[in-house]
């Protein structure tokens, strides 16, 4: 049924895949073993708690926090959160069409809210929510697709992350993300998507290196691969930690 | 005993009493946002390139928190015959506004989307002719022809659809002017692709233009909609060069506070308190007024003349 609230094109309206004629590509970066250098603000929207504006190559990605606000019913003994992630319109996605809530949307939602959930102090909130909101603003030419959704989601996690430092609420740490690449051929690249073995680690830096989020997609050749990936998304993180206080402190 | 008088900071006074606290502030010659009460906030927009699915854009920023991002999205569908005749055409816009809470849109949002989608209509500033996907080009090998008058042959004509998505992040007061210059710079950069098919379409795909005998008429094949491919390199302006810029038609809102005409209404305090909230749609450097619209109570003719001298004011520096 066609939704009547909002006004949307004239039903028999085919929408063509049109694209940029020139596609530019991300400049390639010196060195494979070192994250891409990164634009963080925050406090950007007023009407939000909390907030923060992330650049990074060619994705911007942008997270507000709502609450904690009371919710309807009956007591709570702790709060909870909830986390909505959306593409903006003009970011084509491989695999599916623009007028639903894509499945990588929901991915990433789910990933950032298992994070947060463990690094955010609950029970000081109770019968209160926490909603998270973010838009990805930009993107590559060429849109989003599986092989890049991990290297996103990793910096939307360490964008939200400053949102929710930025809303005040207590928590037990700042969670960042890490996210490196094992190459088919065996090589090791830092913050670089592509074929291979993905790994996505966030952690609490502050408590020990708590991992609170773990995502491994693609093949790999041995196990190695897997602990090399592992410490190296770790390593990747604490090098964003580093980068995020600086931020906040030079902030005060 | 006695009772100790406690002062009400402003911000609190805003927040309790808003008709207070802005007559307060206007006694002092200052608002609450801290203009001028005839004072308009600094807007600049500025125009995205085509990039993915999108055919154009625009970002406009207002004031230091207020950003609203539009995109513009290209369709295709047949053309209804007599029921697209008329002179002047539109978008078809959805809009959002940030504010924490998903679901079903809000009354501002249906109503800013209608607004502005019959503005672009009554105010002419699309020609329906435009929208009409022009003859057909052939593509043989690499090359694109495009035949100089429409193909009597060709069977069906098509009319681009323009969809707009619009995002309002950090709203600080009605959204209307804000949302309407944005659009106008949108449209006025917006470019639409021409429209081929590949020869192979055709049945018999060595024969140049396929045609096929209907009775004693000779037709030419159809295809269907999802095969016509799209010329990003061959564009044609939305707004044909040369007719009025969309841009020169400058949109203001101002409100009405106990008889005082205030220009730009900005904030949660002069938002609550004003009696009504007028739009004006102007031309640049010219006196004509194309649209006025209010909200609320009211409002004196008195008012509106004092609101064009601002809007003069505005429009010229």
């Amino acid at each position: 049924m066609s939704d009547r609230r909002r006004i949307t094109a004239p039903g028999n309206t085919y929408f063509p895949r049109v694209g940029a004629e020139n596609k530019t590509s991300t400049r390639p970066r010196d060195s494979n073993n070192t994250p891409a250098s990164f634009y963080l603000t925050s406090n950007i929207v007023l009407n939000a708690n909390g907030s923060s504006y992330l650049e990074v190559d060619k994705f911007i990605i942008q997270a507000q926090v709502f609450g904690p606000r009371p919710i309807k019913g009956s007591y709570m003994d702790r709060g909870c959160v909830s986390v909505e992630c959306k593409f903006l319109s003009l970011i084509r996605q491989n695999g599916s069409d623009s007028k639903s809530m894509s499945g990588l949307e929901h991915r990433i939602a789910s990933f950032v809210e298992t994070c947060l959930v463990l690094s955010i102090l609950l029970d000081k909130y109770p019968k209160s929510t926490i909603d998270v909101f973010i838009n990805v603003l930009a993107a590559d030419d060429d849109g989003i697709d599986e092989s890049k959704i991990q290297r996103l989601t990793a910096w939307i996690v360490n964008c939200t992350s400053v949102a929710i430092v930025d809303s005040g609420i207590e928590v037990k740490d700042i969670v960042t993300c890490g996210q490196t690449l094992v190459g088919d051929e065996g090589t090791l690249k830092v913050d670089l998507q592509g074929r291979g073995l993905q790994a996505l680690v966030a952690i609490m830096p502050m408590r020990n290196d708590e991992i609170v989020g773990l995502w491994m997609d693609g093949s790999s050749k041995g196990t190695t691969d897997y602990s090399l990936a592992m410490a190296s998304s770790i390593e990747m993180a604490k090098t964003v930690r580093s980068n995020i206080n600086s931020y906040l402190l030079q902030d005060q | 005993m006695e009772l100790k008088q406690t002062p009400i900071p402003l911000p609190v006074l805003g927040r309790v009493q808003p008709r207070l606290a802005l007559s307060r502030h206007l006694e002092l010659g200052v608002r609450p946002n801290l203009k001028t009460p005839t004072e308009f906030t600094n807007i600049s927009v500025d125009v995205l390139e085509p990039s993915g699915e999108s055919i154009g854009g625009s970002i406009l920023r207002y004031g230091s928190h207020t950003r609203i991002i539009t995109t513009l999205a290209l369709g295709i569908r047949e053309d209804g015959g007599h029921l697209d005749n008329d002179a002047s055409g539109t978008i078809y816009p959805i809009l959002e506004i940030s504010r924490g809470r998903v679901g079903a849109p809000t009354d501002e949002e249906m109503s800013l989307a209608q607004k502005l989608f019959e503005l672009i209509k009554i105010n002419k500033v699309i020609d329906s002719n435009n929208l009409r996907v022009g003859p057909l080009g052939t593509q043989i090998e690499s090359t694109i022809e495009y035949p100089e008058e429409e193909d009597e042959l060709q069977t069906k004509r098509y009319r681009y659809v323009i969809t707009a998505n619009i995002q309002v992040f950090g709203r600080s007061g009605p959204l209307f002017d804000l949302i309407w210059r944005l659009m106008m710079i949108a449209l006025e950069q917006c470019q639409l692709p021409r429209v081929y098919q590949e020869a192979n379409d055709f049945k018999g795909s060595q024969m140049r233009v396929a045609v096929r005998m209907r009775g004693r008429q000779l037709v030419k094949e159809d295809v269907g909609i999802e095969s016509l491919k799209f010329d990003m390199s061959n564009k044609i302006p939305l707004v044909t060069p040369g007719s009025p810029r969309p841009s020169l038609l400058l949109c203001f809102k101002f409100g009405v506070f106990e008889g005082q005409v205030l220009s730009d209404i900005e904030g949660e305090v002069e938002e609550l308190s004003v009696d009504s909230v007028f739009y004006l749609i102007r031309e640049e450097n010219s006196s004509v007024i194309r649209h006025i619209s209010v909200q609320g109570k009211a409002v004196d003719y008195s008012h509106l003349v004092a609101a064009l001298a601002m809007s003069g004011a505005a429009g010229t520096s």
